[in-house]
């Protein structure tokens, strides 16, 4: 039996995601929009965002980023997790588990994904340290959610608290190839259900690009080859 | 072949043993014939051995079965969910059927050769998704042939319109292609109210090929009694009592079963008792819950 993962708990992700609709006709895929295939890809490459981060990165408004996700959602391209007070979206078919969601949305946080690298470039800083060298008003807050994350530890050594890298990232990281294979392969299956032809090609570096064709319309699509991180991150390792 | 216990007293020395593993079972039953209580007995057995537990519910709420198994003496149901030995995955009919027909067979191709209890409860949503006969074959014989790979399989059929009729098609596909079939022919109608079971097949087994009268005790569950007859209900109370402390005295110490099968066994044996002035033969209850676990008198 795998140590991490059970039976279970994998046939309730997968289930979850199945797409209820059946295939919208070609002329309506969600996909042939331009921004709201930006905001797809946004969403591969960083699972669990809010609506006001996709509306930051891709400097479009809060209700148009809130609309294009709201269409992925409704055609089973994205799906809505209600964490907290906000809802996060991420790509469909990444089948993420509870744990693994937890970690992904404590690095949404911009301040906590800084925080994280510094802790990972120099290990056992103190609080102190790691808030001058992010110069994060509120390390302290983004902190305490990397080390209920687990993506931070807290060692006391008699007189300071330093943190070190927790396990979170690692073990999300490890299976993460195989998820994004699985999470494409799913993609494109759904895309052909919109009467799509996708085309799969590997592109330099950390990317797999998928190219749509539509009549006479093409484009390309950029998404994580093996890291679920490398989004928020860059490379870690 | 291997056979695992079924978790409805009475039940396996009919199926001349016990389920075999990595096969699939389908109860059919009318409303109120006692299916999703079957259901959480087996799935509840598995859980006491160690096995894995998967309760797909396509219509009830999980918190509505929960409250159910609860009733029937599954007082620690939700600690299982919380070590994540039981999921259940809540879905509708319609999305099963299109996991089915995508997902399904890449998730059991990574999974295959464990050794879960599966329950899909009830299977009738899953037929309904499609139109045509042929396709409703296809997607269950599909469903059936995979996931018995990953687990043993027990799925629930609602029996609608005549009781015991067992003609609909819904009912005759899943019939066909399950490897065993129970029937509770429960009469809601007739008063007093009138339960028998009859195991309709059983692959690669000597099982029993007549109807036996069954009856559900709050507190324990579904029991199936061998013989049709007027059971002797024993009114005395103290007789019942001292009866089970003597039962809970020889088996308490010596061992036999796994710390969480003896609290089970201790709650229903418990209950039973305080239920001796139902319906029910409590002696005879305690005698078929005794034999679920192996140690008969």
């Amino acid at each position: 039996m795998s140590s991490d993962r059970r039976l279970g708990s994998a046939l309730k992700a997968v289930v979850s995601e199945v797409y209820e609709a059946e295939p919208r006709t070609a002329a309506k895929s969600a996909l042939m929009n331009e921004n709201r295939r930006r905001v797809f890809e946004y969403l591969a490459w960083h699972p669990c965002c809010t609506t006001a981060e996709v509306a930051r990165a891709l400097s479009v408004s809060c209700p148009t980023a809130a609309w294009h996700l709201a269409k992925l959602v409704e055609a089973g391209y994205a799906i809505g997790i209600s964490r907290g007070r906000d809802r996060k979206y991420c790509a469909a078919g990444m089948g993420l588990a509870d744990a693994e969601t937890a970690t992904l949305a404590a690095l949404a946080d911009p301040g906590a994904s800084r925080v994280f690298l510094e802790a990972i470039a120099t290990p056992g800083l103190t609080a102190a340290q790691l808030a001058r060298k992010v110069g994060v008003g509120n390390a302290r807050r983004a902190i305490r959610d990397l080390v209920a994350a687990n993506l931070l530890v807290a060692v006391e050594d008699g007189r300071y608290r330093r943190y070190y890298p927790g396990e979170a990232a690692s073990s999300l990281e490890k299976n993460a190839a195989r998820r994004l294979r699985e999470f494409r392969k799913r993609l494109l299956r759904r895309i052909e259900a919109d009467r799509l032809s996708p085309e799969v090609r590997a592109a330099p570096g950390d990317v797999v690009e998928i190219d749509v064709r539509f009549g006479g319309e093409r484009a390309t699509m950029r998404l994580p080859g093996t890291s679920l991180l490398a989004g928020r991150l860059g490379s870690i390792n | 072949m291997q056979k695992i216990p079924s978790g409805v007293y009475g039940l396996n020395a009919l199926l001349d043993g016990g389920i075999n593993e990595h096969t699939t079972t389908v109860v059919i039953g009318s409303p109120g014939a006692g299916k999703t209580t079957f259901a959480t007995q087996f799935l509840r057995r598995g859980l006491e051995i160690g096995e894995d537990a998967v309760f797909i519910t396509l219509d009830e709420v999980p918190a509505e079965i929960i409250k159910n198994a609860k009733l029937m003496g599954w007082d620690d149901a939700e600690s299982y969910i919380e070590s994540g030995n039981m999921v259940f995955v809540d879905a509708g009919g319609k999305q099963f059927s299109n996991f089915i027909r995508k997902e399904l067979a890449d998730f059991v191709r990574e999974w295959e050769g464990h050794a879960a209890r599966i329950v899909i409860d009830p299977l009738t949503p899953v037929l309904w998704s499609v139109k045509e006969k042929y396709e409703q074959r296809e997607l269950v014989s599909f469903l059936l042939r995979q996931t018995r790979k990953i687990g043993t399989v027990l799925c629930t059929l609602e029996e609608h319109g005549v009781v015991a009729d067992l003609s609909a098609p819904e009912l005759i596909i899943p019939m066909y292609l399950g490897d065993n079939v129970i029937h509770l022919r429960y009469a809601s109608h007739e008063h007093p109210e009138h339960r028998e079971l009859k195991i309709i097949k059983c692959r690669n087994s000597k099982h029993s090929r007549s109807w036996h009268p069954y009856g559900i005790v709050r507190g324990a569950g579904l029991f199936v009694r061998r013989e049709k007859q007027e059971p002797v209900r024993v009114a005395d109370r103290a007789r019942v009592q001292a009866e089970i402390r003597r039962v809970v005295d020889r088996i308490a110490p010596e061992g036999k079963l796994n710390a969480r099968s003896l609290s089970h066994l201790m709650r229903a044996v418990e209950t039973i008792a305080g239920e001796s002035a139902s319906d029910a033969d409590a002696l005879e209850v305690l005698s078929l819950v005794l034999e679920e676990y192996g140690l008969e008198q």
